[in-house]
Parts: C-alpha cells; structure tokens; sequence
C-alpha cells in the first residue's frame, strides 16, 4: 500500500523538478560567465518550500535534506560559496536523491542513507571564500548599507565589481493599483539590469499612495535609464553620497520591506520558524491531480456514448424513411445533432486533460546529457527547443526511456572527443539539440547531435562480423537499409561493451517502444557532421480516426493517420514485378499487398474481381497498397489492448468497438509495412528473422 | 447441488464456509473451519472433469461472439466483449487437444483472471463447486507424458473420476498465442 496523504509525493517532485531545471539554468550561465542571481534565488525557493513540505508530511530524510541544502543555497547566495561545476555536481546528486527518497518514502521502504550527500553538503558550506576582499563601494551612505540585508548587500558589492552604475529609483503609486504599478515596473526595470532592493519610502506624498525606493545596479547609462523610465511618478537619480541618503536613512524607520521578496529577509536562525509561517492551509494551485486510469475511464464511457449516438442516428434515420412522424423524425435529428456536436466538445476536453507538455521529459534528459557526458568526458552543449509542445501524458511517460537510450548513443558514438573534433575542425565543445514540434495531428521530436554520423561502412562489417547479415545481402542494400540495422536486436559497432551503451541493447528497444506508441523513427546522417534521429508520434493514444474496410467478410480498423489515400483500381491495371503485384499511381511503382492473404483469411469465392481497393499506407519513405474489398467508412474509434497474450500478434495493434457489440481489430500498419517492404526487397531477410519469436 | 449453470454462480456466492445443510449434518458433518480449503469449479471439458480454484474465476457466461484474430493459434477463437473490456476467447478442448463432446446448450465461458487480465476459457459445460483439501491433490504423474501434461497442475479424486486441476500460467502462456511463423518480418 502507498502512503494515504497522496498529494505529498507528487508535489515535492514538481518541487524537485523546478530546482533541477534552476540548477541547469545556473550551470548555463555559469559556463557562460554571466551571473543569474534569479535562477538562485529561484532555486533556494524551491529548496525552501519542499522543506516546508517534507516537514509537514513528517518524511524525515527528505527535510533533513533540504534543510542543509537550504543552507548551501543560502550560503551560495551571499557570495560565501563559490559556484562553479564541483559545487553544481552537489547540488545535481542532491536531485537524484531526492527522486531515491521520495519513492522510498512512497512505497514506504528504508530510505537510502544520506549521510554521505549531506557531508558533501555541508562541506561546501565549509567552505567559506576566505580571501573574500570586501568591494569598497564608493559613494553609498553608510545609512543605505545599513538597512540592507546580507544577501541584498552581497548583490550590491555584485554589481559594484561588475562594473555597474547604481540607481536609486523613486516611485509612486496609487495604493490601489500598487500591484499592477509595482509589476510594470519590475518588467521595465530588468531590462536595464538587476533590482537589489525595493524599500518603501518614508516621504510618502498622500495618504493614498506608496513610495518605493528601489536600488537598480545597471551598465546603462543615467540618461538612458531616466529617459526609459522617467515619468508617471517615477524618477530615477545617481546614487551617490549627496542625493539618496536620506530617504534610505527614513526606510530604515519601516520594519519590514512589504514588497521585497520575503525570502530576501531570511536569516539562517530563522529558517526552523520560516518553513510553517508562511504556509497557509489553502492551497495556492488550482490544480488537481487525476489519476491516469480515471481519464481512460472518462475516454471509454465518451466513446460507449458514441457508439449509443451511431445507434440513435440509425434509429431516426429509419424513422425517416418509414415517413411517419416526419416532425418528430426531424426534431429528433436537430436533438441528435446537437448531441454529436457536444460528444466531439467533450472528447476534445478529455483529450486535452491529458495532454502534458515536453518539456518535463526535456528536463529530466538535461539531467541524463550533464551527467553522461561528464562521465564520458566530453563537454556537451544542449539545445532545446519546443519544451511547450504537448502530448499525451501516457506517450511522454513511455517516451523517457527510448529517449535516454538515443542521448545516450549520441553521447557514446556520436559525440567525438574533444581532441578528435579539434582536430576535424569543429567547435572543441560538442552539441545535442533536442527539437520538438507539432505537425498536423503527429508531433514530431527530434535528436540531433554533431558528431562524427554513423558509417555505413562500420555497420555493414559489424552485422558481417555478428552474423546478422550474409555479405550478398549487404551488397545489395540501399543506405536506408543499412541504416536501419541499427535497429536490429543484438546489433553493435562497438568490440568490447562501453560504459554508456553499446552493448548491443538498446536502439531495437527504440524502435520497440516507439512503434508500440503507434510512432515512427527515421534517422539521418551524414559522416563527419552528425545524425539525426527523428520520431513522430500521434498526439494521443485514446482516441483516433479509423478507416473500416472490410476483407473476406471481416471488418478491420486502419488508423487514418497513416493512410495516405484511397483508390479503387480496375483489376486490368494490376501489373506484375518479379512475381510481385504492383500498381502504376501518380507515375510511381506501388507494390500491392492482400490483407487477406497477408492474414490468410478464408477467402469468399465470388468476390467481384473487376474492381479492387487499394489503400496506400506509408510508413518513413516506403509506401504499400493495401487491397481490401471494400470500404466502409470513417469512424472516431477508443483504441483498446488485446491484452498481453495477443499484444505479440504482428500487424494487430488492437481493438475497437463498433455499434452493435461489434469488436473489430485495429491494424498495426508500421508493423505491416515493414514486413511488405521487407519481403519484398529482401527475400533472404526471412532467413535472419527465422528464430526470432515474436514476444509480447 | 449440480444445477443449472445460471444458478450456479448465485449458489457460489451463497455456499459460505460455514454454511451446512441438514444433510451434511446427517453425513458426519463436523463443523470444524479449515483455512487451507480452497474451492474448486469444476466443468468439463472433452469428456474429462476438470477443475479451477475459484479464485481465478472472474464470471460464467454463456457464449458470446467473438472477433476472429488472424495469425494466432487455432485455440484462440478471437477476442470478445465483456462489458466494454475485450478480452481473448480460448477453446479449452482445442488448447489442451481434446475434441469438444458437450452439447451446444451447455457451453459456458469461464472468465479467469489470470495475471490480472481477463481470458474466456470455452467448456463443454460446468459441473459444480467443491472444496477440496490440498492433501486430497497428488502431482501429475510424470509417466502420463503427452503433450498435455503440461497443463496439469494437480489431480484429485472427485467419487468415481479424476479431476483435473489445470495450470493457468501453462494453458495461458502467450507465447502459444502467436502461431509461430506468423508475419515473418523483413528485418528482426
């Protein structure tokens, strides 16, 4: 059994998973040499906040934890800690723990011991900058120092190294428009530079307004900065010894800083009361969290109404034909309509409840790529783009593994060492770029590293040398071809195991995961400059548009996503290829497949073989004509598992029901593509698969 | 208390452990609870008795219609529909080899739950609900060989016949499912 209070877990991993994309924020631009105190601070929130959690839910090693973290964020905030690729590696194993902790904590087992991360911990903590020269900050009243917190200090003496001119901003707003006023400000503030303080002002001009005094460190210049922001009650002035003292001096007087960041105030004493004062018992998201298998549900019941409406609709369209009661046969109908029209609104919602943006999956492959390659030795740059394109919760989920098993073959075997890409010429740091994007109803996802590209000439000796391939075969296959065997089981260039793959797992296992989500992969490459792989995936799984035909007397579901048309053809223009049926569409050669006699269906003899249907199927860059007898329309269908013991069936990817307790079987067209073209090109290719059984 | 396969679901869930008639009270019946006795459903098929712990028993149905699926074993009929959920339908006397005898009438599907998914199992007909004691089960003798001695898990005596407590893991092991060279695939 799992813990009762279920909210915990889940919401200390968003928590977890924000610190984690903060701390890839901070290692980016610690690489790139520019300060990003807000990520810091935005990392120290999160910390800040699962403490208070884990508190609350009394998960002991998970508080323990973030508390000494919070401490080392703390520190790293003030300055006290350098932040550099040691102390980020801290902070990333803390990440990981977190994610050991938490599911200990779930499934309510003995949490792994944390000693060992928090003397790491708290060794950074120790290790305090001593050679911290104290910045002289010229022209600042001792009166302004005085009322500035340690971390709002620190940020000064920042931004007075880096060379920045400070100003104080002056501005006044109506009380009753202070939090509309306050973030305008803020937005049109960082533009120019960092925000080191707001302090509200002691010279407040009416009783119903509010004075802030805030502290801009920027490289631009005053003119440049007054002429930005002068005006509508704001005034901005050099911060120098004769002009703002005063006011600063007054702020003191006020308390607390209402404004300011309430984290910007907090001690290291205070952070044992800091963690149950602020929390409120309402809760700030206005989110809910649904189990997975309620919406499945939710999607089962939408598409059990459909199949009552399709009934409906053939009630009153017989009324319709009886002619009797024409007014209420058409009233019926209007109702009908209506009805379809709110089914479809409310699939649509269902759907879009489901549906999680990329950027989760994008965030924990960060993590995989930072680690890897450091352990690999090599320095890699990500790119990400399309972190907001949104898929199926269920596809995201299945997508992490296949996804981590390419990074790591890029990592592995595309990404040279640093000293073999100098000496080819390109940027010494190496760079993987993950791409997502939407097209038409399939989302596309892509994985494109720069590195030295696959070899065909590697492949084909490898498959030689492990037997998967008989050398005439080979000699005989189109670069597509031989690129696709690296997604044969069991295939490797690597001689001896690397530590990150190679061990001849791992892109067949791609290519069973992304099939089973209904996607396809395509890879391209060029040697010396890089791969690309490619996925495309329907947006859902739950529900999709069908073609039922119908072959031998039986009815079959085709997927329309991968039917590129339909055409009826006169049997006359059947033509034959080397044994092989072939039609002649649009000037191009497309090979012809029965689905009858590919499922060895009981054929009815007095089939009418004048005309036949021809479905063009594609999957990637081939293209089969399916034959059937006939067409039967498009239907919206709930797609449903066959179970395990069926699930191994090859060109079955499932079942549906139609109207009338109709269960009819969903075609697998990417499996039956492939086996079509494989037969076809490679007649000897049955002899490799010959001992392959295929498993569920 | 064999009775009509409707009312023998209603009868399962009425006969409790502890529940005796006067006439098992007039056979020597002693009250006395084991934990250890599981019940067993039996039906037949092929003309043998064969028996089901009725926890692997999800529901008796009568024979629905069912969606033939191409390239799998001749014992797999399709796949049905029980309320919303498809599930596959084996032939029992097929599976295990043996020729169905029972009249049409009769045929029931059992509904088993066997790793937490639903099959249908086509019998001849069901029979009834025993309690039997593990002692009373003796392991398959090895030397009955064939190619169903698999299936067996245990046997027991029931009267005059042998009863034949089948092995669901064996008789439901997917990779049967498949016909063997079916789809021969271009490149795995």
């Amino acid at each position: 059994m799992s813990r009762g209070n279920t909210e915990f877990v889940p919401e200390a991993q968003e928590v977890v998973e924000e610190f984690s994309r903060r701390l890839l924020e901070l290692e980016a631009s610690q690489r790139s040499g520019v300060e990003e105190p807000e990520a810091l601070n935005a990392a120290f929130r999160a910390i800040h906040s699962l403490k208070g959690l884990a508190a609350l839910f009394a998960a002991g090693p998970i508080a323990t934890v973030s508390h000494s973290l919070e401490n080392a964020l703390d520190a790293l905030r003030l300055g006290r800690v350098p932040l550099n690729a040691a102390t980020l590696d801290v902070l990333f194993e803390a990440v990981e723990t977190f994610a050991t902790l938490l599911t200990a904590y779930e499934h309510e087992t003995e949490p792994p011991s944390v000693e060992r991360l928090l003397a790491r911990i708290e060794a950074l903590v120790g290790l305090v900058r001593t050679e911290r020269t104290a910045t002289e900050l010229p022209g600042i009243d001792e009166s302004v120092l005085s009322v500035l917190t340690e971390y709002e200090e620190h940020r000064l003496r920042e931004n007075v190294r880096l060379g920045r001119t400070l100003f104080g901003v002056h501005a006044s707003f109506d009380l009753l428009a202070i939090d509309v006023g306050i973030e305008g400000l803020k937005a049109r503030l960082k533009v120019f530079g960092e925000v080191i303080t707001y302090l509200p002002s002691a010279d407040a001009s009416a009783d119903d307004r509010i004075d802030l005094d805030i502290l801009l460190g920027s490289n631009a210049s005053l003119a440049e900065v007054s002429s930005a922001l002068d005006g509508d009650g704001v005034s901005v002035h050099p911060l120098v010894r004769e002009t703002a003292p005063s006011r600063f001096a007054a702020a003191a007087v006020m308390e607390t800083p209402v404004f300011g960041d309430p984290d910007h105030e907090r001690g290291g004493e205070e952070a044992e009361a800091g963690g149950s004062h602020d929390v409120s018992l309402k809760s700030i998201s206005r989110t809910v969290r649904v189990d997975l298998g309620r919406l499945d549900q939710l999607m089962n019941l939408i598409g059990e109404i459909g199949v009552v409406q399709a009934t409906l609709n053939e009630g009153v369209n017989r009324l319709r034909q009886r002619g009797a009661a024409p007014d209420l046969a058409r009233e019926l109908g209007g109702e009908l309509r209506t009805l379809t029209r709110k089914v479809a609104l409310l699939q649509a919602g269902v759907l879009d409840v489901r549906m999680v943006p990329l950027g989760q999956v994008f965030d924990k492959l960060a993590r995989v790529i930072r680690k890897l390659g450091r352990e690999a030795g090599k320095e890699i740059r990500l790119g990400i783009s399309g972190e907001e394109t949104e898929l199926d919760k269920l596809i995201v989920e299945e997508l992490s593994d296949p996804l981590m098993h390419m990074i790591r073959n890029c990592i592995d075997h595309g990404i040279e060492s640093r000293a073999e890409r100098v000496a080819a010429g390109k940027p010494a740091v190496g760079r993987i770029e993950l791409r997502a994007f939407q097209r038409g109803s399939r989302v596309v996802l892509e994985v494109e590293d720069d590195g030295r590209g696959i070899d065909l000439r590697q492949i084909r000796e490898s498959a030689l040398r492990r037997g998967l391939q008989r050398e005439e075969d080979l000699r005989d296959m189109t670069p597509e071809q031989i690129i696709e065997l690296v997604f044969v089981p069991g295939f490797t260039t690597r001689m001896t195991p690397g530590a990150l793959s190679g061990r001849g797992v791992g892109m067949d296992v791609v290519k069973t995961n992304i099939s089973r989500l209904s996607g396809i992969i395509d890879v391209n490459t060029a040697v010396g400059r890089g791969t690309t792989f490619s996925i495309t995936l329907p947006v859902t799984l739950a529900i999709i548009q069908a073609l039922v035909i119908e072959t031998a007397g039986q009815q079959f579901c085709i997927p329309l996503n991968s039917v590129i048309e339909s055409v009826m053809v006169a049997s006359q223009e059947l033509q034959t290829v080397d044994g092989a049926e072939v039609i002649t569409l649009h000037g191009k050669t497309l090979p012809l497949c029965h689905l009858a006699r590919l499922f060895e269906l009981p054929r009815a003899a007095a089939s009418d073989g004048s005309r036949i249907y021809v479905i063009v199927v594609g999957v990637a860059q081939h293209r089969v004509g399916l034959v059937v007898d006939d067409l039967l329309g498009q239907r919206d269908v709930v797609i449903k598992s066959i179970g395990s013991a069926l699930r191994g069936v090859p060109g079955i990817a499932g079942a549906t029901e139609l109207g009338g307790g109709r269960t009819v079987l969903l075609l697998d067209v990417a499996a039956l593509v492939e086996e079509a073209v494989g037969r076809e090109i490679a007649g000897s290719a049955a002899a490799m698969s010959s001992g392959v059984a295929h498993g569920g | 208390m064999a009775g009509e396969g409707e009312d023998l679901w209603q009868s399962l869930s009425r006969s409790g452990e502890a529940v005796a008639t006067e006439e098992d009270y007039e056979h020597g019946y002693s009250r006395e609870v084991r934990q250890d006795l599981r019940r067993y459903l039996t039906f037949r098929c092929g003309g043998e008795l064969y028996g089901l712990s009725i926890h692997e028993l999800a529901e008796i149905t009568r024979p629905m219609s069912t969606t033939p699926v191409p390239r799998t074993a001749n014992f797999v009929l399709g796949i049905g529909n029980v309320r919303g959920t498809v599930i596959p339908i084996v032939d029992l006397a097929m599976r295990l080899r043996l020729v169905a005898v029972g009249p049409p009438a009769s045929m029931r599907v059992l509904i088993v739950n066997h790793g937490d998914e639903l099959y249908g199992l086509v019998v001849d007909g069901v029979h009834d609900v025993v309690p039997i004691p593990p002692e009373e089960f003796e392991p398959p003798p090895g030397a009955l060989g064939g190619a169903r001695a698999g299936f067996i898990a245990a046997l027991a005596r029931q009267g005059s016949e042998i009863l034949i407590s089948l092995d669901l893991a064996v008789v439901l092991d997917p990779r049967d499912f498949v016909q063997a060279n079916a789809g021969l695939r271009g490149r795995q």
